[in-house]
């Protein structure tokens, strides 16, 4: 009995023998397989004194030798001048011997001596006694990727120069401009203050006219050069309690509803991080808009408070129940000088929503409207702030 | 001179010199006042030199309103100077431009301009401005006493 167990057993032990040699040789030949057909990167091994011990054909690809010709020389060959000079072959093999791995980027150089960006990483291998085997390399060809780095890092550049440039050509234009608008309203009012009483009332009218139109071309210099301005500094940021600013920005706006009957509704608002003089003025153009645009009514409501949008953005809100404007035109509202209603039925720049959307973005935020013609508007805006934050000082 | 100038405009702009001085004359503010059209022609009054030359140390303007940008020497370089000689220091020095710019801002305060003011776009506004600054530095003020342009404080 026990022969035919003994015998039973060894049969199996043999079987499972042959099973895991056969088992053994496919695990190897895949690995073979699997090395030597990545073309993409660099795999190979480095015996423990940086001798290439193995190739693969991404390293032909990426460094040009054969095979043959680099076993057996020092990887070191692979290194510009300048790094073998400072030890930095030795430096990575120590520090993948101290560390278990050694990661880097840097320059290569090819067997034709031709330089590529390498993105590197050298692997201690060690026997279960822990004694250092040699090491197991990789490395892959950033050349195009930091080309492709460098082209937009040059492209980002010029834009932002031609931006800065854009900019203070407005400024130099709008500044300039404030010399003959003041000349034009200056000698219009001594004219209509010495002489207005001996023109007859179409005189008076004309020359009103004359003074109208200067006047609206100082307000416009003014929104354009403070639209430049807002494209080229710098955000100053800081916390600010948003309900502060808004209560402000109210009281400053009092005399502008004096005589009316105006209800301002001042919800919650939030702490944001954000450039105060420029969410102000955010808040300065809002606010006044809404209410301008609510003249009509004999009672104006105006709402301010917090909101969450879809996407979990904090927003504030400010809706009114003024004229409204048609949802039709809406991609206009924020561009320069378009405006959605007349001259006629109220006077304003058309650069006012352009300057708080550019302020907006340059905080990362955004702002939107809706509206309806007769019932009123709501804008909101985000200013990229940190999620969650509700309420808290 | 047989009256003393109290006034000093240097301005290159025709049209806000004479809006400026109809402003002072109608605020009944400044009988004695001297025109000069760019940095060169202000230096030479202040420092009583060239066409200048019989003008006295001791008989500054009670007030300069200075343009910035003027053709030959501009606004700073003029602030510069006068700051920089003890006989010409104390003089009031008020700058009167279109400029806003901070650059300008900080130069002109770093020299030590006794104020800064944006020209107003807006006539009346403009006419306020310049009775405010006449009314401050002619009648309110305390003038810089003649020691202070002996040159030896």
């Amino acid at each position: 009995m026990k022969e035919n167990l003994r015998r039973f057993f060894m049969a199996d032990e043999k079987a499972e023998a042959l099973a895991s040699a056969a088992q053994r040789i496919t695990v190897q030949d895949r690995y073979h397989l699997l090395v030597d057909s990545v073309a993409d990167y660099a795999i190979f091994v480095l015996d423990p004194n940086g001798m290439v011990a193995s190739w693969n054909a991404g390293a032909q690809r990426l460094k040009g030798w054969t095979s043959k010709e680099i076993i057996g020389r020092h990887f070191s060959a692979f290194y510009t001048p300048e790094d073998v000079a400072s030890g930095k072959p030795q430096r990575e093999l120590a520090t993948a011997a101290a560390e278990g791995v050694a990661r880097g980027e840097g320059w290569r150089v090819r067997k034709d001596g031709t330089l590529y960006w390498a993105d590197v990483v050298i692997t201690a291998m060690r026997d279960d006694a822990g004694n250092l085997l040699g090491f197991a390399k990789v490395t892959r060809d950033l050349t195009e990727r930091r080309r492709a780095e460098d082209v937009l890092r040059r492209q980002q550049t010029l834009l932002k120069e031609s931006n800065e440039d854009l900019d203070s050509f407005s400024a130099s234009v709008a500044h300039d401009l404030r010399a003959p608008i003041r000349q034009i309203l200056g000698f219009a009012k001594l004219l209509a203050d010495d002489y207005g009483p001996s023109l007859d009332e179409e005189g008076r009218r004309r020359l009103e006219k004359i003074q109208g139109g200067a006047r609206h071309m100082g307000l416009l210099v003014d929104d354009l050069l403070n639209l430049a301005r807002v494209g080229r500094e710098a955000l100053v940021l800081q916390p600010v309690p948003l309900g502060s600013l808004a209560r402000e920005v109210i009281e400053q706006l009092k005399p502008e509803a004096e005589g009316r009957c105006v209800e301002w509704r001042l919800g919650e608002l939030f702490e944001a991080k954000c450039d105060p003089t420029l969410t102000k003025q955010v808040f300065v153009n809002l606010l006044s808009n809404a209410l301008k645009f609510t003249g009509p009514r004999e009672h104006a409501v105006i709402e301010i408070g917090a909101t969450t949008t879809e996407a979990g953005e904090l927003a504030v809100f400010v809706r009114d129940n003024g004229v409204g404007f048609d949802m039709r035109y809406a991609g206009k509202l924020f561009g320069i000088f378009h405006r959605l209603h007349s001259e006629r039925e109220f006077e304003g720049t058309g650069v006012g929503l352009a300057t708080v959307d550019r302020i907006l973005r340059k905080h990362g935020g955004r702002i939107w409207a809706s509206a309806e013609v007769g019932k009123g508007a709501t804008f909101c805006f985000t200013l990229a702030l940190p999620p969650g934050k509700k309420g808290e000082s | 001179m047989s009256k003393a100038i109290e006034i000093l405009i240097a301005d290159d702009s025709a049209s806000d010199v004479e809006l400026a001085v109809h402003a002072l004359r109608k605020a009944k503010l400044a009988n004695e006042i001297h025109i000069v059209e760019d940095g060169a022609q202000a230096l030479d009054f202040l420092f009583c030199r060239g066409p200048y030359a019989g003008r006295s140390f001791a008989d500054p303007p009670r007030l300069v309103l200075l343009d910035l940008k003027m053709p030959k020497v501009d606004g700073i370089e003029v602030l510069r100077a006068v700051r920089a000689d003890p006989r010409t220091r104390a003089i009031p020095i008020v700058v009167l431009t279109s400029s806003k710019e901070q650059r300008d801002l900080v130069e002109s305060y770093n020299l030590g301009v006794n104020a800064y003011i944006q020209k107003p776009v807006e006539f009346e506004r403009f006419r306020e401005v310049i009775e405010h600054i006449g009314m401050f530095w002619l009648v309110v003020n305390e003038p810089p006493p003649k020691d202070c342009f002996s040159g030896n404080c």
